[in-house]
This record gives C-alpha cells, sequence and structure tokens, in this order.
C-alpha cells in the first residue's frame, strides 16, 4: 500500500453527491455527511440524558447538573458576573459539539471491505462502499466555517448587548489608535483558530492512520487514547476557551 | 531533478524550526508556572488555567510550519 496516495487520499476530499441549486451545482463532501451523522449521534445521547427531570436529582441527572454548573462557574470566573447567562449557552454546546466531533475517529468500527477481500478473496466484496467515520474538522472548511461563525458571535452579541452605537465604540476604546490593529483582530482570529484546530486534528489522524498501516494490532488503539481523545479534547478546550475571552474582553 | 530535492530540505526546515522553538517555550511556561504554584498553592486552579491557555498558543505557530509544508509538498507551488 502506497503510503504516499493514503496521505493524499486523506489530505484531499471528495464529493460524495451533487445537487443544484437554480443554476449553481452544490457538492456535499464526505465530511459534512460524517458531521451530520456525528450530530445525529450526539442529539440522540443528549435527549436520552435529559430525559425526565425532576426536583430531587437521580443519577443521570446529577450528571447533566454537574457539567451545566461546571461551565457556568468556568464562564462566570472569566467574563465576569453580569453576562455570564448570555454566553455560557453558547460556550457549553460548542465545548460538546468539537469536544464529541473530534472524537470521532473511535467509532470507526466497520472495516474496510477491500482488506476483507485481500484476505478472503470473495467476490461481492468489491462492491459495497467505504464506510470510514472520521473526525470533519479535518477538513479546513468546516473548522473555518466554526471559526467565522464564533467570532460573528462575538460580534452579535457586543452589538446585542452594547446596542450599535456602543458597539461601534469599542473599535477606538482605549486610545483612537487602535482603530486598525481591532479592526486586523477581526481577521485575524478566525485564521489563527482555523488553523490551530485543523493542523491539530489533521496532524494526529495522519498519524494514527500511518500506524494502522504498519501495526494493525493493539498499538493503534493504545496511542489512539493519546492522539485522539486527549488532543481532540484539549483543542475543543482551547477553542472555547479563546472564544470566551474574546467574548470577555470585547463585553468589558 | 534539482527543485525537487530542494523542496523537501526546505519542507524539512520549515517543519523543524519552529518546533524546536515551540518546544523550547512551552518547557519555560511550564518551569514558570511550576515555580508560581509552589509559591502560592491556593491560586493553583487559575494557574494551571493560564498555562495550558499558554501552551495552546505557542503550539499553534509550530503547527502553521506544519501547514506550510503540507501546502509545499501536496500542492506543488514550487
Amino acid at each position: 500500500m502506497d503510503i504516499g496516495e493514503e496521505i493524499k487520499h486523506i489530505l484531499e476530499p471528495e464529493n460524495i453527491f451533487t445537487f443544484r441549486i437554480g443554476g449553481v451545482e452544490v457538492g456535499v463532501r464526505n465530511s459534512v455527511i460524517a458531521m451530520w451523522i456525528l450530530t445525529l449521534v450526539l442529539v440522540v445521547v443528549v435527549r436520552l440524558l435529559v430525559k425526565k427531570l425532576e426536583t430531587v436529582p437521580g443519577k443521570r441527572q446529577n450528571l447533566v447538573e454537574a457539567f451545566v454548573e461546571m461551565i457556568n462557574n468556568f464562564v462566570r470566573n472569566n467574563a465576569g458576573e453580569h453576562h455570564y447567562r448570555e454566553i455560557a449557552p453558547y460556550i457549553g454546546t460548542i465545548i460538546l459539539f468539537i469536544g464529541f466531533m473530534n472524537m470521532g475517529a473511535l467509532f470507526n468500527l466497520v472495516p474496510d471491505p477491500g482488506e476483507i477481500y485481500d484476505i478472503t478473496g470473495w467476490g461481492f466484496l468489491q462492491k459495497l462502499p467505504v464506510v470510514r467515520i472520521f473526525p470533519p474538522t479535518k477538513d479546513i472548511n468546516i473548522t473555518f466555517g466554526l471559526a467565522v461563525f464564533s467570532v460573528g458571535m462575538v460580534f452579535y452579541k457586543t452589538l446585542k448587548i452594547k446596542k450599535i452605537r456602543g458597539g461601534l465604540h469599542t473599535f477606538v476604546e482605549p486610545v483612537g489608535l487602535m482603530l486598525p490593529f481591532k479592526m486586523l483582530d477581526y481577521v485575524v482570529r478566525p485564521l489563527s483558530l482555523t488553523l490551530r484546530m485543523f493542523g491539530n486534528v489533521m496532524a494526529a489522524y495522519i498519524m494514527i492512520e500511518l500506524i494502522y498501516i504498519a501495526f494493525p494490532l493493539v498499538i493503534p488503539g493504545v496511542l489512539g487514547l493519546y492522539f485522539d481523545v486527549f488532543d481532540g479534547i484539549l483543542q475543543a478546550f482551547i477553542f472555547t476557551f479563546l472564544t470566551m475571552l474574546y467574548m470577555a474582553e470585547a463585553l468589558e | 531533478m534539482e527543485t525537487n530535492q530542494w523542496l523537501l530540505i526546505m519542507a524539512a526546515g520549515v517543519v523543524a524550526l519552529p518546533a524546536i522553538v515551540a518546544g523550547l517555550t512551552i518547557g519555560r511556561i511550564t518551569s514558570r508556572s511550576v515555580d508560581a504554584i509552589a509559591r502560592q498553592p491556593e491560586a493553583g486552579s487559575r494557574i494551571q488555567s493560564v498555562t495550558l491557555l499558554g501552551a495552546a498558543l505557542a503550539e499553534a505557530t509550530a503547527i502553521y510550519g506544519l501547514f506550510v509544508a503540507i501546502i509545499m509538498l501536496f500542492l506543488r507551488w514550487s
């Protein structure tokens, strides 16, 4: 198996199906479909966790309440007392969503039909489609969308809380000379958020794939604990923490 | 080909140099944070937050180098 071909296949995502809207042809990539599948699993899991809420909490509700309490305290410590109710729901959503998506390589349970065909030689395996779940954030477009959404949310919250005149006043807040730097911030911050998450997730995924080519048996699972789980959760936490810092700085 | 060889050498350099600097920086960050926690253990949680944030920001520049090397090798902008 050619390692260069494998890496090229990972780095260049492909369209699964395309459809037309008006005169524009829109292609749907395999990372988008992986994101849909992972979102569906996350919605089902969360729905099961918040099924019946009672005043005296049981075991399941204790877990959910502990998580919400942790996010609230975290936002309150960093963003101040006044506005944490506006920020905390978005922060909790983002950290759950990105943390769950980055661990998507753990759900890769169905083996490739090509590999089984190499071992057994059954003919029908050549026609089966290849189903492979990978972390969707390894595609730079998805990461760019998330980063633009986060910075756009910062801007929207600033306008909503401080009312348009105050929101535009933050551009010249300490000294009037800060205007070009503040405008540059809105360009540089999405870029750095994008590249940080894309680079980390892509590098971890390529590493695990290469190890899987070399030793398929036990080692990818053990090393995957560091590369997939720890790295994914850390990067989701860093993304969320930076978004919260930008919001706290803009609302202050 | 001569262009191909230079591309490979430069890509290796583009990855290695930011990685060296990032490694040294993160080591220095961790050392200072351990000193600070030893001096005042009650502020441990807040110091840990700031340490993790600083380490991730310093590591991001090393990732930029990896990104440039990937573009150089696989998209052929030589």
